[in-house]
């Protein structure tokens, strides 16, 4: 039960930027007793989101993921713990989904021509992620942590948030979002079919929301033959058709945006991990035109 | 929940927690986040006075740039600003505005005195559709607001979730900045 907040603690001071990072637009709000704590908090969780950046870049060379991508296989390489908690994270949610979630699609986007080429490819984490050190198997595929370092970044960034003691905040990475706070936020979803649209809104509370879409907004006006989606289906290793997308509401934005991935791979409404991670479907629209 | 749904495969479950569902007909989005004085001021708090800096880059340093950053570019929207303490130059910060299939994208790019890139911040972001948003008469409905005028259309569409933006553009604008800044600025 949440009490009232006493009156001096009352917020009155509101504050919002956006950095690029994550490959996207990343959009903190919040209210905070004053400006200066929320200046220091938004700085403080900008610079949580730049590290979650550093360290699972698939493009950048020095990030954790791509030493791990170019590593030899047998040798342990030392990773940050977040790092370490995002793999172990990613490895759970394969088992789990039957590896409709897979964050070794990266080979399959290589080949498409949507990322670059890691100059010596293997993967396949084994060791013990939770000790820092992960070692890469022979023969396995280049990972692309992108199906979830977004949401992971979101969460550090609320905890850093939280830690400040702000009234309330948002933090937004290009849809992909979390909130906490007395006064709900509303946000707007886009029509996975024609992203320029909007179609819904919801109120979204002391929760993440996460969505995935086949047609990203810079390729919606593109020809069709550029409307390649970088969604993969793990166990086909071919693109998601375009028009389709998800919308979850989760506890954690890494686990909404996991499991957005999932609902619109095996287009099961009802898929168990949604009540193994306290998660609910807010819109979905299956892929191409055969039904869910 | 009666929604007007715009193809009969969507579907959608509306949460206890979600508001009854509506449909939204914006087709431009806007967000003002701060002004290029007020990121000025705060990427470079240390600083006395900020001053205007003419761009002035040769013929052969703009060909340079090109080279460098991949592409012919504009330097139309940029403006240079020194951060001074005194006589002493801290950095420098450029505003600029890029222009994707959809956004107009106003940011800030603080500079170390040396040219290296400091920090970056968004001033606003824009997005409209139709197929009208590379046409003249789209930037100029731009022109000329600020925080305390932002756009009656759509005004601040607040949180939007979906198919993600790729910031494509800004990222090849930084990149043209930075280049600047190593060949104009670092020198000085």
């Amino acid at each position: 039960m949440l009490k009232p907040a006493p009156l001096a603690a009352q917020p009155s001071a509101s504050l919002r930027r956006a950095k690029p990072l994550l490959g996207t637009l990343v959009d903190i709000r919040v209210e905070a007793a004053d400006v200066e704590r929320a200046q220091l908090a938004i700085d403080a969780a900008f610079a949580e989101i730049s590290v979650v950046h550093r360290l699972m870049s698939f493009h950048e060379r020095s990030s954790d993921l791509s030493r791990l991508n170019r590593a030899r296989p047998g040798v342990l390489v030392p990773v940050d713990p977040r790092t370490a908690e995002v793999l172990r994270c990613a490895e759970a949610l394969q088992t789990e989904s039957s590896g409709a979630f897979d964050c070794a699609v990266a080979g399959t986007l290589i080949a498409l021509g949507l990322l670059p080429p890691v100059r010596t490819a293997q993967d396949d984490e084994t060791g013990d992620p939770a000790n820092g050190q992960v070692m890469v198997e022979r023969g396995a595929a280049p990972l692309d942590l992108g199906g979830i370092a977004k949401g992971y970044a979101v969460d550090r960034a609320i905890e850093v948030l939280q830690g400040f003691g702000v009234a309330s905040a948002l933090v937004n990475a290009g849809g992909d979002l979390r909130h906490f706070g007395r006064e709900a936020a509303v946000v707007h979803l886009r029509d996975p079919a024609d992203p320029s649209r909007l179609v819904a809104s919801i109120a979204v509370r002391y929760m993440a929301l996460a969505s995935s879409a086949t047609s990203g907004l810079s390729l919606a006006a593109a020809t069709p033959a550029d409307r390649r989606s970088a969604l993969i289906d793990a166990r086909q290793r071919t693109p998601l058709p375009a028009a389709a997308g998800a919308s979850v509401l989760a506890p954690r934005c890494m686990m909404a945006d996991a499991l957005a991935k999932v609902v619109l791979v095996t287009g099961n409404r009802s898929h168990p991990m949604l009540s193994t991670y306290g998660a609910q479907i807010v819109l979905h629209r299956s892929a191409g035109n055969a039904p869910a | 929940m009666a929604l007007r749904a715009p193809t009969s495969q969507v579907c959608f479950i509306c949460a206890t927690a979600a508001l009854p569902a509506m449909l939204v007909s914006n087709s431009a989005f806007a967000t003002d986040y701060m002004s290029a004085a007020a990121a000025q001021r705060l990427m470079f708090p240390g600083a006395s006075e900020f001053v205007p800096r003419a761009l002035a880059l040769t013929p052969e340093q703009t060909r340079l740039i090109a080279s460098k950053a991949g592409a012919p570019f504009s330097t139309a929207f940029w403006k240079l600003t020194a951060a001074m303490s005194g006589e002493q130059v801290l950095g420098y910060v450029v505003t600029d505005s890029v222009i994707g299939k959809f956004e107009l994208i106003d940011y800030a790019v603080a500079l170390a005195s040396d040219g290296a890139i400091k920090d970056i911040e968004i001033l606003s972001y824009r997005e409209a559709h139709g197929g009208e948003v590379r046409t003249k008469a789209w930037r100029n409905q731009f022109v000329g607001k600020t925080v305390n005028a932002p756009l009656a259309i759509g005004d601040d569409i607040a949180n939007i979730s979906g198919a993600t933006l790729s910031c494509t553009h800004l990222t090849d604008g930084i990149r043209r900045i930075a280049t600047y800044a190593r060949v104009a600025l670092a020198k000085s």
